[in-house]
């Protein structure tokens, strides 16, 4: 149904708009109000153009409504909502980027192990030892020998609480081996919610055939030994 | 008997504060329910209500809301807030000593001729 005189009214009313966010609402609003009018003097035996022309006499001068709307729609205060609103939005999606980042390592970072050359591994042992300090959970995975005498220890460690007690794992303790050798190691770790970590012993000694990590400080302590596979490799 | 623009015109708040009072209305059923309790004596532009409402709405006297019903019609609805009906109150009160002045005054004050 053509309705030319309604949609002139409020294509006027909405010129005097200058907020161009708010124009939809008016319109769909005073559009719903002229709608109704005119059903109502249809009913009443009008036909459809009578019935506009009355409906849009009774709603009143566009001009009128229009400026006295545009005086409740401030453009300025507008447009500041409106950007208001989108710095909110920037700073939640900064916010989900930087809680998101971590998740996305932990769960889609490949194992650290794959960064080892395959053709140098001697051996590679599947472990399962678990200790925990305080909160910390210390999670041994993984033993990987390789023919340059480089033992790699890996592990991962996360906190129990999600809100760290500030108690940050320096160190998992001294590493020896069953013949009493010490060693030092070289760390490497990923960042995420789970830290995965390798520790890289230089020149294993071949003979030993248990690897014990202790651990001794700040009156916590844990003790973990691993047997190795020995001889079976050597050459 | 119809009534002039600016006589309504202070009135406006109470008038359509009053009207939301109990129920939530939209636009055109407030012009309605205007016209049913006033017996017509309201007649003004329809669409001077819009700017009046979204005053109120700015003020946080009242919320909207739009509601779509079955036929695909959305209809705005106008819903008093705590503060309008704090205001309401106000308004009721001001329109009580306005109304006794004025009766008061075209009555002929008695005490002058005393």
């Amino acid at each position: 149904m053509l309705m030319p005189k309604k949609e002139r009214f409020l294509e006027e009313v909405l010129s005097y708009i200058k907020f161009p966010f708010d124009r939809e609402n008016i319109k769909t609003e005073l559009e719903s109000h002229i709608v109704e009018k005119i059903d109502d003097y249809m009913e009443q035996g009008y036909d459809v153009e009578k019935a506009e022309e009355l409906a849009i006499n009774d709603i009143g001068d566009a001009k009128e409504i229009g400026m006295e709307l545009n005086k409740e729609h401030n453009a300025l205060l507008g447009w500041l909502w409106k950007i208001t609103n989108g710095m909110v939005v920037l700073f939640i999606i900064g916010n989900l980027f930087f809680v998101g980042v971590p998740f996305f390592i932990t769960f889609f970072s490949s194992s650290p192990i794959n960064d080892i050359d395959k053709s140098s591994i001697v051996y590679q042992m599947d472990i399962d030892e678990q200790v925990k300090l305080d909160n910390t959970v210390i999670h041994f995975t993984n033993i990987v020998y390789q023919d340059n005498g480089e033992l790699n220890i890996f592990f991962e460690h996360y906190d129990t609480k999600l809100w760290g007690t500030g108690w940050s794992l320096g160190t998992i303790g001294e590493i020896t081996d069953n013949l009493g050798n010490t060693y030092r190691a070289r760390s490497a770790c990923s960042a995420g919610i789970k830290t995965k970590c390798i520790h890289s012993l230089d020149n294993f000694s071949k003979k030993a055939d248990t690897l014990i990590i202790s651990y001794d400080s700040y009156n916590r302590k844990y003790k973990v030994e691993i047997s190795l596979q020995v001889g079976e490799n050597d050459e | 008997m119809k009534m002039d623009k600016g006589l309504i015109g202070g009135s406006t708040i109470l008038l359509v504060l009053s009207l939301l009072e109990v129920t939530d209305r939209y636009g055109y059923e407030m012009i309605k329910e205007l016209d049913l309790r006033s017996d017509k004596t309201f007649q003004f532009k329809e669409g001077t209500l819009y700017p009046v409402l979204h005053k109120l709405e700015n003020n946080g006297y009242v919320k909207s809301y739009i509601v779509k019903a079955d036929t695909g019609k959305k209809r705005k609805y106008y819903q008093i807030t705590r503060s309008g009906k704090k205001q309401l109150v106000e308004e009721k009160k001001k329109w009580e000593v306005f109304s006794t002045s004025v009766n008061k005054v075209i009555a002929g004050d008695l005490h002058a001729h005393a």
